[in-house]
């Protein structure tokens, strides 16, 4: 990927899901260059989740091209993209049966990282997110900002170029969400890496100050 | 070349296993029980087959000879038909003293009779079970014979027996192993479903499809293995013995099984049938995660 390629790029992308005749959105071209956020709002069924999950290979455009990380987004390219950005969800899908610091290795294994750089890491994550006291638990254990901070840490263990976020702090109070913002804020600043963020809160884009893009019905 | 990959697959597969240990234990059970019929119908067919074989080989014939006719001249005519590997005389001294030994624990023949019975006879080799029924014919139409006997009545009925026991316990093998296939199957889907969180967060933190199905390809081998260790050690100590038993009772049957290599095939057998259907299940559970 080229120093100054944009780390999302969409071309007039027009999406629908199957058997719907009326699309999402169409046309949609946006570009993310690194270091930005760009927040993405909208009401319920706007397109806002199908979007991300474009960005990272869950469902394809109808028509158009998404290019991430300089790569075509495709079902061979996918899984590859993922491991180098960081995906971070509302329901944090973390690993009930392991600790906080083996679901934040496990980030790492996954990138087939050896198991003592993989926990080096892991606690230095965990640290990030404030998190390290806490690393023999087990998720059930934690409160439900914890575990979107365990989520974060095990997302963002591979510092990467882009992070994708899917209304992170959907299931938390607004001292929690606000903390989990700062902490994506400051690893985003010190990477400087790209962020999208599909949120419902007006508040935080606005605290953000990034790129806006508002999705409506069609 | 990075090999913590590998590593990580070969710890979660082990984990797997210990995290639902009934659904492993079904699948050992279901595999085992596959590997013993599908192992004791090879066990059996191995010894049909031996015994058909034996059969197939009974290309003798016994002539029995009129008290006038001269033995060496039958024989040395006997052995101008066409078919007929060899012919050796069995005169009626040789026979007497047979049938003495075969009755010695319950009669003694020269005390019963005040002369031989017996007549001599031919005992003829045909060169195959083929060429029998020419053979007789030809032998028959020799003068100075009295009586042709041979075992073409009976060894074609069991040939034809044999060769439909071998299909039989082929299709039935099939079958058993397409059902255990099936139900292995659904047993992983059912553990599967309740690993669904976990599948799904490896999806999305990149691990390849690929590497997904060989962590279930891998604990299903590793159980299937287990069940055909199982079944292995069933083999060997109890279908074999009973096997032997019947062969001991029943004529022609011999049981010579490979047991080196019979194990190897039940243990690779119970590897594959775990491993495919382990595999199956996790590919239409990948395909709902993503």
């Amino acid at each position: 990927m080229a120093p100054d390629a944009p780390l999302v790029e969409l071309e007039k992308v027009t999406f629908t899901y199957l058997g719907q005749e009326k699309p999402l959105f169409k046309g949609l071209s946006l570009r993310l260059q690194k270091g930005e956020w760009l927040s993405i709002t909208g009401p319920s069924g706007s397109g806002k989740t199908s979007l991300l999950r474009m960005l990272y290979g869950a469902v394809f455009p109808l028509e158009g091209e998404v290019r991430v990380l300089g790569t075509p987004v495709d079902r061979r390219s996918r899984y590859r993209l993922r491991r180098q950005m960081g995906l971070v969800f509302q329901s944090f899908e973390l690993l009930p049966r392991k600790t906080v610091l083996e679901n934040v290795v496990y980030g790492a294994e996954i990138l087939g990282w050896p198991p003592r750089r993989a926990r080096e890491k892991a606690e230095q994550r965990l640290a990030d997110v404030g998190l390290l006291p806490l690393k023999d638990r087990r998720p059930g254990t934690l409160s439900g900002g914890e575990q979107q901070r365990v989520g974060l840490a095990r997302a963002l263990i591979h510092e990467p170029p882009l992070i994708l976020a899917d209304e992170p702090t959907g299931n938390l109070d607004p001292a929690n969400a606000r903390n989990v913002f700062e902490i994506l804020w400051e690893l985003k600043e010190r990477w400087g890496s790209g962020v999208v963020l599909v949120t419902h809160s007006r508040d935080l884009v606005e605290w953000s100050q990034g790129q806006h893009l508002e999705l409506g019905r069609l | 070349m990075n090999i913590w990959p590998w590593i990580y697959l070969l710890r979660d597969a082990r984990q797997g296993i210990a995290r639902y240990p009934l659904s492993a234990l079904a699948v050992v059970i279901i595999v085992a029980f596959t590997a013993i019929v599908a192992g004791g119908t090879g066990l059996l067919l191995g010894a049909s087959t031996s015994a058909a074989a034996l059969l197939e080989r009974q290309a003798e014939v016994r002539v029995f000879l009129r008290p006038e006719a001269n033995p060496e001249v039958v024989a040395r005519e006997a052995r101008q038909i066409p078919g007929i590997q060899d012919v050796q005389v069995i005169s009626r001294a040789e026979t007497l003293s047979l049938m003495e030994k075969a009755f010695s624990s319950r009669v003694n023949l020269s005390q019963v009779f005040a002369e031989n019975p017996f007549f001599d006879s031919l005992r003829v080799q045909v060169k195959d079970a083929s060429q029998v029924f020419a053979a007789v014919r030809g032998l028959e139409s020799l003068p100075g014979v009295d009586e042709v006997v041979d075992a073409q009545a009976y060894v074609e009925p069991l040939l034809r027996l044999s060769q439909f026991l071998r299909r039989a316990g082929l299709l039935a093998v099939a079958a058993v192993t397409a059902v255990a296939a099936l139900v292995v199957a659904v047993t992983w889907q059912v553990a599967l479903q309740s690993r669904l969180p976990e599948i799904r967060a490896k999806s999305l933190l990149g691990t390849p499809p690929i590497r997904q199905l060989a962590q279930a390809s891998l604990e299903g081998g590793l159980l299937g293995l287990l069940g055909g260790l199982l079944a292995a050690w069933v083999q060997v100590f109890y279908l074999s013995a009973l096997a032997q038993g019947l062969a001991a009772a029943v004529p022609f049957f011999q049981l010579v099984p490979p047991y080196g290599f019979f194990t190897l095939l039940i243990l690779l057998g119970s590897f594959l049938l775990g491993s495919c259907s382990a595999m199956a299940a996790a590919y239409r559970v990948l395909r709902e995660v993503d």
